[in-house]
């Protein structure tokens, strides 16, 4: 069965204040139908630029310089390489036509961007369309999958979802603007938008990030009762290790751009189950802390990422050879992979 | 096709900062026709030296006007005369303009009223009236018709700086300095208009000097007891002696004082803009 | 000196809605809030988003003025501070919510941490070696004084608005969720600050947070808000260690602790919340109240009672809590 989301070797640029970073670096997950992937990292990871990308959604330029992106089978960028010229290296050089690049890529995710594959976007309050009270969004949403839909049918469709991303005062919150909405209105509305037009993949972006606890669950428990009734895979993006143990099958922790672990999410969110590489054992430490409390775990200290592997300026076991190139994954057991030598050999 | 480049790191040179760069440029032979002239490398303005309307010659480079005087001495010597009074025009419309500006942005009820009025009666009278009446009763002295420039300038500088202040003043780090305890008169000298407004007051300082340079030229040139009294030497009085020489092939003493101006005043169009253009491009 | 650092009685504040239209009526933020708080607390104010801790924090440092009421904070009246500001601020400070908005793009940090030093610092002393000590406080590298804010990250700015608040030697701060939006190996890391500093000094800190992980680890004892009303006060140990008794308290707790039990069941959404009325404003969320017909819930506003030993709860019905 072919996957939904199949990214492989894949490279992005972004353009700063400081010049060019390489904000990917040949990254390669796979999200297969029925089992949810979480995409766990750090801000500054590239864990959202990931997920724009393959979407066509602009996450900045120049963007994607190099590798592969399937969507539900549909191979977004292949002959696309002419467009640009990619130089690998410490400082990467890139070349890049953004604006044929973008409209062929928007042209082929066309088909299934907003109807089989959703986005629920990191800043609903921002993000969702200011013009239109929620009832008409809601009901654009449902149309794009069901254009006969209307009238007294569609008013009905449109509550029954906001019911179900547990609003109350339905009838108030359908005249109301997004602006009007109240941080964790906007939340469960983009949510309700992205689940609408009941689509295979929804990519959901820091969805629990900046909610207070109960909202939190709420929002878990919409996310969670959407994959078990409509039958839809969650690509999780996220730093919140409990939301993707709660929500993913599959996890791929994400280090400067680079996958560093994949796996099955019972093994790799485990602190107890080793192998692992230190960045996920320092994430997974971090939360077990707020969880537990106790005395305070040794976190090697924020900082810039390292050459080499992108941990290796803040692990405490990095060696020479760390820092000089960066390790490929290697077998830790059966479907997950590690990518630590000091670790797995 | 076309691949548009992304180096590393990004390229320094936009186009704000090649207008600024530009704009300097074309201020630089007024400045330094000043700075000569203040050090004594240029022969005398008022000298009668040599046969009118003399072609350029190593003892006078831009040869000599219709009196047999240096040209390119008088143009160096009215840029340093002009020097003072233009500066004088800057701190009124700066101390007028800030004045009004902050009373609008910062005072109560009636100070913000009281500013506001003021700016607006000023900013309601012809500048060019203002200006000529100022230079007919003050008899064409410099001083006072610079400063009326200035003074016609205030309202201009009063709304960026009323502007900068209603911009800012609710933005989270200048409420953190308050609550530091830092003084109101801090925040908005060091904090808002330095911090974040010098670019847009250079730019207004640059639209006062252009306007500045464009009124004393006229003034001379229209002459009378208007602008600057020969033998001293203008932009516009020099224009003004040269225009008969002009159908007579003698067209450099017409030239020289009418590049000077044309280019100075781009000149100060130019990093006006610049700055400007530089605020906009900032995130 | 003598009383408590911080007195706060009978705190209202409300705010006008947003839009021209929206006319007289006036959205309550706080509703009678009260609480004393002694020399060297280190006090977690929680509550859900929108429940007014950061209108309670702003109120406490006189940066919001509010309806009714009155705020003392060491020996001054907040609501009247005037020329007294300055005065006030080597008292009483905060860290602000956004460390992206509250540290000016346009100075180094350098600069930025020597403003504060030299309203309020010690004048023998050379400020750029007090900005220093200042880093030092903070473990902010002082490499990274010469930067904009704009180039640091979200901890290293969190750490430069904290420098910021400590540099008038304040004997009361508010931070406001000094820790969020920032990623959790760094968050720890902070706390641990926040935590170490407080030791060292003669502090009173208020960490406002939605965040109970946080507050565990750090605070000693817990306000809960509710709708702008104070629900709980409770030490941190009974809190989090199963004697919370508000059933909103307990709420809280089973939505930050108890994940994957609520997900396993059936998760019922936030229901309507009370109108204006004298009874209890949760009582329409509350297990409690429906179990029991009702009364005295529906008719009776509950008071924030004595329950234990520095522990007070605003519910007629906390007794129910203790059972296990």
């Amino acid at each position: 069965m072919t996957p939904l989301l199949e990214v492989r070797d894949l490279v992005g640029c972004l353009e700063g204040a400081g010049g060019l970073t390489r904000v990917l670096d040949r990254a390669a997950l796979s999200v297969r139908a029925g089992r949810s992937f979480a995409l766990l990292g750090e801000s500054g990871s590239g864990k959202t630029f990931l997920a724009q990308a393959c979407l066509g959604l602009h996450p900045g330029r120049p963007g994607l310089v190099a590798g592969s992106v399937c969507v539900l089978g549909t191979d977004v960028l292949a002959g696309l390489e002419t467009l640009v010229r990619y130089e690998p290296g410490p400082s990467p050089r890139v070349s890049k036509d953004v604006g044929r690049w973008d409209r062929a890529v928007a042209r082929r995710l066309a088909p299934v961007l907003g109807t089989e594959v959703t986005v629920a976007p990191q800043d609903p309050a921002t993000a969702l369309p200011p013009f239109y009270p929620v009832a008409r969004l809601l009901g654009a949403a449902l149309k794009a999958r069901d254009p006969d839909l209307s009238g007294a049918a569609l008013h009905g469709r449109v509550r029954a979802w906001l019911e179900r991303v547990h609003m109350y005062d339905v009838d108030a919150v359908l005249r109301l603007y997004p602006h009007e909405l109240s941080g964790g209105m906007a939340q469960r509305v983009a949510l309700a938008l992205a689940l609408a037009p009941g689509p295979r993949l929804l990519v959901a972006d820091e969805p629990t990030t900046g909610l207070d606890a109960t909202l939190r669950v709420q929002i878990l428990a919409t996310l969670r009762g959407a994959v078990r009734d409509q039958g839809l895979t969650l690509l999780l993006i996220t730093h919140d290790v409990e939301a993707a143990r709660l929500l993913a099958q599959d996890v791929a922790v994400l280090c400067a751009g680079r996958v560093v672990e994949e796996g099955p999410a019972a093994r790799v969110l485990d602190p107890a189950v080793a192998p692992k590489h230190p960045y996920t054992a320092m994430l997974l430490a971090a939360e077990q802390w707020f969880r537990a409390g106790g005395p305070v775990p040794a976190l090697p200290s924020a900082g810039p990422f390292g050459a080499g592997c992108g941990f290796s300026a803040r692990c405490p076991e990095a060696t020479a050879a760390c820092i000089g190139a960066a390790p490929g994954l290697a077998q830790a057991a059966p479907g997950h992979r590690v990518a630590c030598p000091g670790r797995v050999r | 096709m076309k691949l548009t480049a992304y180096r590393h790191p990004r390229p320094g040179w936009t186009r704000p900062r090649a207008a600024v760069a530009v704009g300097l440029a074309c201020l630089a032979p007024a400045a330094a026709g000043a700075v000569l002239a203040v050090a004594g490398w240029l022969p005398d303005p008022a000298a009668f030296a040599g046969p009118g309307n003399a072609p350029p010659s190593p003892a006078h480079w831009l040869g000599t006007d219709v009196l047999g005087r240096d040209v390119a001495s008088r143009l160096g010597w009215a840029a340093a005369r002009f020097a003072g009074p233009a500066s004088l025009a800057v701190v009124v419309a700066l101390a007028v303009g800030g004045v009004l500006g902050v009373a609008e942005g910062l005072a109560g009820p009636v100070g913000r009223r009281a500013g506001r009025w003021t700016a607006q009666a000023l900013d309601g009278v012809p500048k060019l009236v203002l200006v000529l009446l100022a230079a007919s009763i003050t008899r064409s002295d410099l001083g006072w018709t610079m400063a009326v420039v200035g003074l016609t300038f205030a309202p201009q500088v009063a709304g960026a700086v009323r502007a900068s202040i209603e911009r800012l003043r609710a933005r989270a780090f200048i409420e953190a300095e308050r609550c530091l305890g830092v003084g109101a008169t801090r925040i908005v000298l060091l904090h808002i208009l330095w911090g974040h407004s010098r670019r847009a007051l250079v730019s207004q300082v640059t639209g006062v000097l252009a306007y500045a340079v464009l009124v004393e030229s006229s003034l001379s040139y229209l002459g009378g007891a208007l602008g600057v009294q020969e033998p001293s030497a203008s932009w516009g009085n020099m224009l003004a002696l040269a225009r008969d020489g002009l159908f007579h092939g003698a067209w450099l003493p017409a030239a020289a004082p009418a590049a000077a101006i044309c280019v100075t005043l781009l000149g100060f169009r130019l990093v006006g803009a610049g700055l400007l253009g530089a605020l906009e491009d900032r995130p | 000196m003598s009383g408590p650092l911080v007195q706060v009685d009978g705190l209202c504040k409300s705010f006008r809605p947003p839009g021209f239209l929206a006319g007289g009526s006036r959205t309550p933020a706080l509703r009678g809030v009260g609480f004393t708080l002694g020399g060297r607390e280190l006090v977690g104010l929680v509550g859900e988003s929108g429940s007014g801790k950061t209108t309670l924090g702003r109120c406490l440092l006189g940066l919001t003025a509010f309806d009714r009421g009155t705020v003392r904070v060491a020996g001054f009246r907040v609501d009247r501070l005037g020329r007294a500001r300055r005065a006030f601020a080597r008292e009483a400070q905060m860290v602000f919510q956004n460390p992206y908005a509250a540290l000016d793009p346009a100075f180094r940090v350098r600069t930025i941490l020597g403003e504060a030093v030299r309203v309020h610092g010690d004048r023998d002393e050379p400020t750029a070696r007090q900005v220093e000590r200042l880093a030092d406080l903070v473990q902010l590298p002082r490499g990274r004084l010469d930067e904009f804010p704009g180039r640091l990250s979200g901890g290293e700015r969190r750490r430069v608005a904290f420098a910021r608040a400590l540099a008038t030697r304040p004997r009361f701060v508010v931070a406001d969720e000094p820790v969020a939006g920032i990623d959790p190996p760094v968050q720890v890391q902070l706390l641990e600050l926040v935590r170490r500093i407080h030791a060292a000094r003669p502090l009173c800190l208020v960490l406002i947070s939605h965040d109970l992980g946080a507050v565990r680890a750090l605070a000693e004892r817990v306000l809960v808000l509710y709708r702008g009303r104070l629900v709980e006060d409770a030490p941190a140990t009974a809190f989090f260690g199963g004697r919370a008794l508000h059933p909103y308290s307990r709420e809280l707790l089973r939505s930050a602790y108890d994940a994957p039990e609520i997900l396993a069941g059936p998760v019922g959404g936030v229901r309507r919340p009370a109108g204006r009325d004298q009874g209890c404003p949760y009582r329409h969320r509350c297990g409690r109240a429906t179990g029991s017909g009702g009364a005295p819930c529906a008719t009776i506003r509950p008071a924030l009672d004595p329950c234990g030993p520095g522990h007070r709860v605003a519910c007629h019905r906390w007794e129910e809590g203790e059972q296990p």
